[in-house]
């Protein structure tokens, strides 16, 4: 390296500028060789299904060109209904995640190792359950007649309030998609939860105390301070929140399989359902391009909004 | 000029009974918020609690409506279904095997890349993240016949190899580590290089003990990640000492008739605890501000 | 890691592999070859349908020769539970049975080896279309018709009227052949099947002393007289809240729901197989119909979420006292709740027909389960002979009729006769099926489960007003046509 810095100050050609970060390259070779050969390929190979009639029999399959891209659009109802449902999803779980899991790293960092180390693991648990027991016990919470909301609803005089009978959260088409977001925001906080507290932890105390002797007040230096250097943190969570609720479907095959009425149809599991139960892996695999583009360009402007400070 | 004197005096002390107050008030609405962040803990601790109380359960009251808050008629004949005649602990160990496998491996190819990511620069930087980025977009029934059939010309099914490599990049578990990276101040890594540091050393010297919490985390998920992965599972295990954990219990759990829902928390229940074990090792990785500030000056 | 939590490690560790060698020192070994030890003893009560006396050639092997070994692969979908159902309380799992009868065919045979593996039917179709796909499925698979036709259309499955010998075809009943039979080729063996009709709760009626409403001598009666009995039942407070049970949440167990359509007169799916077939008055009748039972609170109000365990269970409970069943239903699963306590309203389940619109009951849906074979790149002839001869040996008349016994289904080849002949539902069953026939539900029709899953959500639409009976209906029609790709 010293020999190069002797040379003065001039473009470099591309093949310069690769042998100057050959070590980088070498660190992300352990990731990139497994990630070519057993992430990537697969998921090419199974996207081009996507021009395919493709089912069972792999010697029947078939180039059909755009044919599986214009049924989505023109002959699928049921596909429509679901995207529309992913994004109201979408809109509603992941500003609610974000903004949650923020307030409770806040709130909980301060407190003693041991009260974090409860919070932490009890918001997580969710996760760690499986999405069987979590099924389970939120299908009784919406239960009508004995459910817990209910229960605490009817106690607190909400329905005599607004004088409405009670409320079949997951049987009225009006309500089924909300509950299902509920259940999706109680397990997905648990995540982002550990990361804000890890990034939380990574802030130098100093700062903090030189802004209190600089007379700040906690909210100043919530948003002054600690938000801005959250940054990176927030765009991974808001990234990966986004990414996980477009992939939700273990819920909806658990709890509502898809319905009533189509209520809570999503894409992945429209995917699953063409995949696994009517064997069109072409037509599962055009709903798929759908989907990464879709979510491609969501992830994009995110990290057009978040991503400025950050360098790539 | 007295009553000027006077009337300062008393407007900063009304000041400061403002500032007291609010401070107060500001104290209040913490405490609340702590008490509102308990509830929530224990709420969400009440799958938890579901689990355990059922596989104590007889079917009769696991299925009661409205359910029982504790076993009426606490019963052992699930956990005896769960574990005796069916190899159950080797299917524990297989979930374990390959949970901890992929663990492993991640944290290992992330740190790597998700350093390189964060804080080098190279060509075709840019491409290459969003080509990781992207691929965590789609749901995996899309890949997953390919795979499948690599696993057939590989020879891996009913092997551990089938269950650990091909996860051995961690797209999430990169993407991770690069975000976490740009908080760590480049001072430090340049004053190593100047102090003659390799490459590999600084890596090694002063930025993995830095992203500790990264690491702790992502440990967490990428175990949590390779135990869930039920449908991979399900379908390049054929033998019954190969099958892991959760493949294992829904054969016992669904038959024509009933759902034993007994036997499938039970399952649940054993499968919580490594995963509790895994969390509690790695708890201490979550230190409060490390040595970032200890390097200043 | 701070050493403060290294010592749970060990710990764990010591205290699994304890537990593990506790298991395993208590535990008996699952033994490689489950000797039959005695006899099953299959009731032999006087037989009131013909037995068809029929020379089934024994396939001959010539003996003393050294076989070449065969290794067989077979996926199952368990009917029963062998510690439930009856026949056979010394084994313990499905996997248990399925080796008995695996290893009733090894003795004779040495050189066969058969590695079966159990699966539920929500797992099957996530393993079996993968291997398939993945150029590694079973050798025989047995599974519903359903499923079974969808393999058949891909053409994946083995036509087995070229391998089968014709003697032993012509032991099976004729109609099944058929329903079987795609794209002109028998794609599978046909073994059992299961009938469904209705179970009526007969106790309430008579505490009520209307039991005369039930039309239960002659299984005859029409959706008005159904709508009246009903509605006296609800009336007269002895318990019952909503008295049909069932759900449209899911496409499971559809036919309870379409039972109603097909007791209007209209099919479901059109003959040629190409579609649904419910645009006709009768099946907007049989619609309007449900439709107004949910209005009036005569079916339970959580039709479009209930699962089919809360079904059972409001029926259970007593709270409903028509749901959709069979034979099985009557004689394994609700003396089987009784035993576990989960039934607590007084219980007479009877078994009787659908109302009609028409002059007569409808035909009654059949289910049934069959072998088939998946061709396999790079299999010898000879090896296909063995494969078909196992197969046979599956399908063979002693197999099925312990089947039969044991899951309260109904034989599919002649020389069975009737298992549970002397069961009273059981010869009830058979004399509908003479009298009534058989509905179609297009099981073996291209895109069934398709068709099949996009129905739900309609019925749903109507029951929460969303939709009217015939915007139901025209939205069925659509979905169908969308899906054939009219």
């Amino acid at each position: 390296m010293t020999v190069l810095a002797a040379y003065p100050e001039r473009r470099r050609t591309w093949w310069q500028k690769i042998w100057d970060a050959r070590a980088a390259y070498l660190f992300i070779l352990p990731a990139y060789i497994p990630f070519i050969v057993f992430v990537l390929y697969p998921l090419i190979d199974g996207l081009r299904l996507s021009f395919y009639e493709a089912g069972v029999n792999k010697a029947k399959w078939r180039f059909i060109g755009f044919d599986n891209f214009v049924r989505l659009f023109t002959r699928d109802d049921v596909f429509i209904i679901a995207l529309k449902n992913t994004f109201l999803f979408v809109l509603i779980v992941v500003p609610v995640v974000v903004v949650i899991s923020i307030f409770l790293a806040v709130i909980v960092f301060p407190l003693p190792r041991a009260a974090q180390s409860f919070v932490r693991m009890s918001f997580y648990m969710p996760v760690v359950s499986g999405g069987v027991v979590l099924a389970m016990v939120w299908i009784w919470i919406f239960n009508r007649d004995f459910g817990l909301l209910n229960y605490l609803l009817e106690i607190a005089g909400f329905y005599k309030l607004l004088g409405i009978p009670k409320i079949g959260w997951l049987a009225q088409t009006e309500t089924a998609l909300l509950s299902l977001a509920m259940v999706v925001i109680s397990w997905s906080i648990g995540q982002p939860l550990i990361l804000f507290l890890a990034a939380l932890g990574n802030i130098s105390e100093e700062l903090y105390d030189a802004a209190k002797i600089d007379g700040a007040s906690g909210w100043q230096i919530f948003w002054k301070i600690t938000l801005p250097l959250l940054r990176p943190t927030t765009l991974f969570v808001l990234v990966t929140t986004t990414i996980n609720v477009f992939q939700v479907f273990v819920v909806v095959l658990l709890m509502t399989l898809g319905g009533p009425a189509n209520a809570t149809q999503t894409i992945v599991y429209r995917i699953y359902e063409n995949a696994f139960v009517f064997y069109k892996y072409g037509y599962g695999a055009a709903m798929g391009v759908v989907l990464l583009l879709i979510v491609g360009s969501i992830a994009y402007f995110q990290f057009k909004l978040l991503g400025q400070e950050v360098e790539y | 000029m007295a009553d000027f004197t006077v009337s300062q005096a008393e407007a900063e002390r009304l000041q400061l009974q403002k500032a007291i107050w609010s401070a107060r008030l500001t104290r209040l609405l913490w405490w609340l918020a702590v008490l509102a962040v308990f509830v929530g803990s224990l709420l969400s601790l009440m799958p938890i609690y579901w689990m355990i109380t059922g596989s104590f359960k007889i079917q009769h009251d696991a299925i009661a409506y409205p359910p029982e808050l504790f076993p009426t008629h606490p019963t052992l004949q699930n956990w005896e279904k769960l574990l005796v005649g069916m190899p159950t602990l080797r299917w524990l160990l297989n979930s374990f095997i390959a949970a901890s496998g992929v663990a492993l491996l991640g944290v290992i190819t992330s740190t790597l890349a998700g350093y390189a990511f964060g804080k080098k620069r190279f060509p075709g930087q840019n491409l290459l993240f969003w080509l990781l980025l992207l691929t965590m977009m789609l749901p995996k029934q899309i890949s997953l016949i390919p795979l499948f059939i690599m696993m057939r010309d590989l020879k891996w099914f009913d092997t551990y190899f089938a269950l650990i490599i091909p996860y051995a990049a961690y797209p999430f578990g990169i993407f991770l580590v690069k975000q976490f990276m740009q908080g760590i101040p480049n001072d430090l890594l340049d004053a190593a290089k100047i102090d003659g540091a390799s490459e590999f050393g600084v890596f090694w010297h002063v930025v993995l003990p830095l992203t500790k919490p990264a690491v702790g985390a992502l440990a967490i998920f990428a175990f949590m990640f390779g135990w869930n992965d039920y449908i991979w599972q399900l379908v390049v295990t054929n033998k019954q000492t190969m099958l892991t954990l959760p493949v294992g219990v829904s054969k016992l759990v669904a038959g024509w008739a009933t759902i034993d829902i007994g036997v499938g928390m039970a399952g649940a229940t054993l499968a919580f605890i490594p995963m509790l074990v895994i969390f509690l090792l790695f708890q201490d990785y979550f230190v409060k501000g490390i040595t970032v500030g200890a390097v200043k000056g | 890691m701070r050493g403060k939590w290294l010592w749970i490690i060990p710990v764990v560790g010591v205290a699994l592999l304890a537990l593990s060698l506790f298991i395993a020192a208590c535990a008996p070994a699952t033994p490689q070859i489950v000797e039959v030890t005695k006899e099953v003893v299959v009731e032999k009560e006087v037989v009131k349908t013909v037995v068809v006396e029929k020379e089934v050639p024994v396939l001959v092997t010539p003996t003393p020769e050294v076989k070449k070994p065969v290794k067989i692969e077979l996926w199952v979908d368990p009917r029963f539970d062998p510690q439930t159902a009856k026949g056979h309380p010394e084994l313990k799992t499905a996997l248990d049975y399925e080796k008995m009868v695996a290893n009733d065919y090894i003795k004779n045979n040495p050189h066969v080896s058969v590695e079966i593996q159990v699966l539920d039917w929500a797992d099957l179709p996530k393993k079996v279309p993968v291997a398939i796909a993945g150029g590694v499925p079973p050798d025989i698979l047995r599974d519903y018709l359903g499923r079974t036709s969808a393999y058949a259309y891909e053409g994946v499955t083995v036509n087995l009227e070229e391998v089968v010998p014709k003697e032993e075809l012509a032991d099976f009943l004729p109609g099944l052949l058929e329903l079987y039979t795609i794209n002109g080729h028998l794609h599978g063996l046909p073994i059992f099947y299961w009938v469904q009709n209705m179970v009526v709760n007969a106790a309430p009626f008579e505490k009520a002393g209307l039991l005369d409403m039930l039309s239960l001598d002659d299984h005859d009666w029409t959706f008005d007289e159904f709508y009246a009995a009903a509605k006296a039942i609800k009336e007269a407070n002895v318990g019952v809240e909503y008295p049909l049970v069932m759900q449209v949440a899911s496409e499971q167990g559809d036919y309870a729901v379409h039972a109603f359509i097909w007791g209007a007169g209209s099919n479901t799916w059109r003959d040629d197989c190409q579609g649904l077939d419910l645009d006709n008055p009768q099946a907007l009748a049989a619609m309007e119909f449900l439709n107004k039972l949910y209005k009036e609170g005569l079916i339970n109000p959580d039709v479009t979420t209930a699962g089919w365990q809360d079904v059972n269970n409001l029926f259970y409970a007593g709270k409903g006292v028509f749901m959709g069943g069979g034979i099985s239903t009557v004689n394994v699963s609700i003396p089987q709740a009784q035993k576990e306590g989960k039934v607590t309203a007084p219980m007479d389940a009877r078994l009787t027909l659908y109302p009609h619109l028409g002059d007569k009951p409808s035909g009654l849906p059949v289910g049934p389960t069959g072998l088939v074979m998946f061709q396999k790149q790079g299999r010898s002839d000879y090896e296909l002979q063995e494969i078909t001869k196992f197969l046979i040996h599956l399908s063979s008349e002693k197999w099925q009729r312990d089947y039969c016994i044991s899951s309260g289904q109904f034989p599919t080849r002649y020389s069975v006769g009737a298992p549970l002949a002397g069961d009273p539902n059981y010869e009830l069953t058979l004399e509908w099926i003479k009298k009534y026939g058989v509905v179609s539900m297009g099981l073996n029709c291209p895109h069934y489960y398709e068709v099949r899953t996009a129905m739900p959500a309609f019925f749903q639409a109507m029951f929460l007003g969303k939709m009217t009976p015939q915007e139901a209906i025209n939205g069925m029609m659509k979905a169908s046509k969308d899906i054939f790709g009219k």
